[in-house]
């Protein structure tokens, strides 16, 4: 037998009789490799040019030349593959293994690589030449497969065509549009829908929109422009409401033609006929006071004053008086503003009729007004608690609105609350006649540890534990005879 | 490296030896030349062997023969359920010497001899079985404290009976695992019976002749543990042993549901040595992984626990061994 060492090296390894062998298969596996990396990455960069295309093309608005060029991204998956193949390549002894399995795994080929000697060599390349490598058969189906869906994928997103870009909006259009807001609110004042500050906070807006159209963008201005159209429009509305309203107002109110006519004209005040409307509206509408009642006052006295409700001041003021005494009776309106109302309805009286008076029996169905000479003014308007009403009470007690009930001062008097138990230090704990037994672990107390008050039944009791000081000291008063 | 390869005229010596035992053996037995060669195997791996085959199949006279042809001697040792011990072992008797005094002498069991035909094995009690464990696996006995060493070569040959299982025991998983091969003794067909009706005289085998002595077999036994073992097929075997195992990543898919505990290291070894003596009854001075394919399926089967799943779908470790050699790639 002869040891390997003694044998020539070209026996031994794979560059001995088996390096024709092992180059095959090195460039067989190595082929292999790099086709299935190269099918590994190319479906996947395929899908990111597909991507890139998609994005250039229908969000960037990129050219169709410059999307292509995403493709050259599938470039990527050479260096890929060379670095994969790279990685993988296969040792030597490995390679002897594998050429050893496919002739048979009878071990010559693998024996020879690890030992060399030159006795087996014929037997060595016998069986390296008898050697049938299977076909090459990378595993690249599924990533053809993928290659192919990717390819798909690219051919969909440039066979359909991006969207056009949005034309813009012409100047003329816009100026078109200023102009017509313009008119839009000189039509609103003319119908006297707005007010003095409206109309001059319009005006100026108006003004600051022609400005920004020749400054900013055009899709910024006709968007300012439509959201100033909308304003208007709800403001138009708003106004021809609150004017339909009052129409309506009006018709009910006036008893005959002589009044509708009044109130027509009256009407034709876009400051007067809105006060008016207003007050009555909301007084009906929400059952409160939003407003100053001094306002409704004023308005009215206005009218009075100008002579414009002469015709009509009987029926006037009896629809306010109905109309507040239906409210009253709801019990939704306050008293005082009521008062205040009615304070203004007797300047809008006409000459010769009586004052209104107090009485708790009014009918308030016929909402408090007396045509005779019993009462004009219902008991809940008076103010007078316990009275009927919206301050009629829910018991026999007097009701003080605006403050405590004294009713309620008796039965809610206020009481100081009676104070927990207090323990009672001086308590009797125990009594013993021997020695007290005490606990080291009481010493921190730092309490006394005698309770005199037991001193009267001849005991000494004890309520706290002793300190050792005091232990030894208690001892001895107890135990004379110890030392301890 | 220091390893050696054996010269082409040593493995054809050693090989042309081991043919002439198998020759003798295929004298012996007709039709059963896989059976005789694995067997054979085990011997040239001084490794014991399990016979497991039905009545009549020709286990004892494969054993007669083999100790016939190898030149050594045999003893035939029947279990039986009252079989104990000291009836395999041997142990001290009493007995009066010439000058009248009276002292203990050991007497050697059946143990001491070079091939134990263990017959029935599995008809003994556990205790009478735990007696062949230490022979079996350090070639020694130890009685009263006294232990002496087997003759060498010392190989046990035992039979098993797989049908009437009434009154036997199953050899531990210790006692299995000793055994290098257990060896299914097929039934022959009716060419082979044909040939034992005419060649034969009421059964009888032929008488045969050593082919071995002694200093041959020790001759053998160097050349087979001369035989290379390469790298790459020592991983392999390494892999098939560690992939028994139902929690290894070498595991193949569906193991884990058929076995519970897979083959111990003594399997690799057993693997290891007993591809060694196939290459060499093949005329390779190397293990190749053909080699350790063929002595798999023997040396692992057995020493399989196998879970009840498998039990109930009616696979034994010879399918579970099947399945690791068709799951584990030999590089």
């Amino acid at each position: 037998m002869a040891t390997p060492d003694s044998e020539p090296a070209s026996v031994r390894g794979a560059e001995g009789p088996l390096a024709g062998a092992v180059r095959g298969l090195r460039r067989r596996v190595v082929l292999s490799t790099f086709c299935e990396a190269l099918m590994l990455a190319v479906p996947v960069l395929l899908f990111v040019a597909g991507v890139w295309i998609l994005v250039a093309r229908f969000l960037m608005g990129q050219p169709l030349g410059v999307a292509l060029g995403g493709l050259a991204v599938v470039l990527l998956a050479l260096p890929f593959a060379l670095w994969r193949t790279w990685r993988a390549r296969p040792d030597e002894a490995r390679l002897v293994a594998e050429l050893d399995h496919y002739s048979g795994g009878t071990g010559v080929l693998v024996t020879q690589y690890e030992v060399g000697d030159e006795r087996w060599v014929p037997q060595a390349v016998r069986v390296s030449h008898a050697t049938r490598l299977p076909a090459l058969e990378p595993r690249v189906g599924n990533g053809l497969w993928a290659s192919l869906v990717a390819l798909l994928f690219i051919g969909s997103s440039l066979w359909f065509a991006p969207p056009a870009p949005a034309a813009e909006l012409p100047r003329v259009l816009l100026d078109g549009a200023l102009e017509r807001l313009g008119d839009k609110v000189a039509g609103l004042d003319a119908i006297g829908a707005l007010t003095p500050e409206q109309l001059e906070e319009l005006t100026e807006r108006l003004a600051e929109l022609g400005t920004n159209l020749d400054a900013g963008s055009l899709e910024q201005a006709f968007e300012a422009l439509d959201r100033f159209q909308d304003e208007l429009g709800r403001l138009g509305a708003d106004n021809a409401e609150l004017l339909a309203g009052l129409r309506a107002l009006a018709a009910e109110l006036g008893a005959d033609g002589a009044v509708q006519a009044e109130l027509e004209r009256m009407l034709a005040d876009p400051n007067t006929a809105r006060l008016l409307e207003n007050a009555l509206r909301e007084l009906g509408a929400n059952g409160e006071l939003p407003f100053d009642p001094a306002e409704l006052g004023e308005g009215l006295s206005a009218l009075a004053a100008d002579g414009r409700l002469d015709a009509f001041r009987g029926e006037l003021s009896q629809a306010l008086m109905r109309r507040v005494g239906d409210l009253a009776n709801q019990g939704l309106v306050d008293p005082a503003a009521l008062r205040e109302l009615l304070n203004r309805r007797l300047n809008l009286a006409p000459p010769g009729t009586r004052p209104p008076k107090h009485s708790a029996d009014c009918d308030v169905h016929s909402g408090g007004l007396c045509n005779g000479s019993e009462c004009d003014v219902p008991g809940s308007l008076t103010g007078k608690p316990g009275a009927g009403g919206v301050t009629r009470g829910p018991g026999a007690a007097e009701l003080t609105l605006g403050e405590g009930s004294e009713l309620d001062a008796e039965l809610f008097e206020a009481r100081a609350l009676e104070g927990g138990p207090r323990p009672d230090e001086s308590a009797l704990l125990g009594t013993e006649l021997g020695a007290p037994e005490v606990e080291a672990a009481g010493e921190a107390a730092g309490l006394s540890a005698f309770d005199t008050t037991g001193a009267a039944t001849g005991s000494v009791t004890w309520k706290r534990r002793l300190s050792p000081t005091q232990r030894d000291a208690v001892r001895r008063f107890f135990n004379p005879g110890s030392d301890q | 490296m220091t390893s050696t390869l054996l010269s082409p005229e040593d493995v054809q010596t050693a090989r042309e030896r081991a043919q002439l035992v198998l020759d003798g053996l295929g004298r012996v037995l007709f039709g059963q030349e896989d059976l005789t060669r694995m067997v054979l195997v085990a011997c040239l791996a001084r490794g014991h062997v399990l016979l497991e085959g039905l009545p009549g199949l020709g286990k004892t006279e494969l054993v007669k023969g083999l100790a016939g042809l190898l030149g050594i001697g045999s003893r035939r040792l029947q279990f039986t359920p009252d079989l104990l011990p000291g009836d395999v072992t041997g142990g001290h008797m009493l007995e009066t010497a010439d000058d009248g005094t009276r002292k203990l002498v050991f007497h050697p069991g059946p143990v001491f001899t070079n091939l134990l035909l263990a017959d029935e094995i599995n008809r003994a009690s556990p205790k009478t079985q735990s007696a062949l464990l230490e022979a079996m696996a350090e070639r020694r006995v130890t009685v009263v404290g006294e232990t002496r060493p087997l003759p060498q070569p010392f190989y046990v040959i035992a039979t098993q009976n797989p049908i009437e299982l009434e009154g036997t025991y199953p050899l531990p998983e210790a006692q299995l695992d000793r055994f290098l091969f257990k060896l299914d003794v097929p039934a022959v067909d009716h060419t082979v019976l044909a040939r034992i009706l005419m060649e034969r005289r009421g059964g009888a085998p032929p008488e045969l002749d050593s082919v071995l002595d002694g200093a041959g077999l020790d001759e053998l036994f160097r050349v087979v543990d001369a035989v290379f073992l390469p790298e790459a097929v020592a991983s392999y075997a390494a892999r098939l042993v560690e992939a028994t195992h139902p929690t290894s990543a070498l595991a193949p898919e569906g193991l884990a549901g058929l076995v519970r505990h897979g083959a111990s290291p003594r399997a690799a070894i057993a693997i290891a040595g007993a591809a060694r003596a196939h290459a060499l009854l093949e005329g390779k001075p190397n293990v190749g992984f053909d080699d350790v394919r063929a002595v798999a399926p023997h040396a692992l089967a057995h020493r399989l626990v196998l879970d009840y799943r498998a039990r109930l779908d009616g696979r034994g470790g010879r399918d579970v061994v099947a399945l690791v050699l068709e799951g584990v790639p030999e590089v």
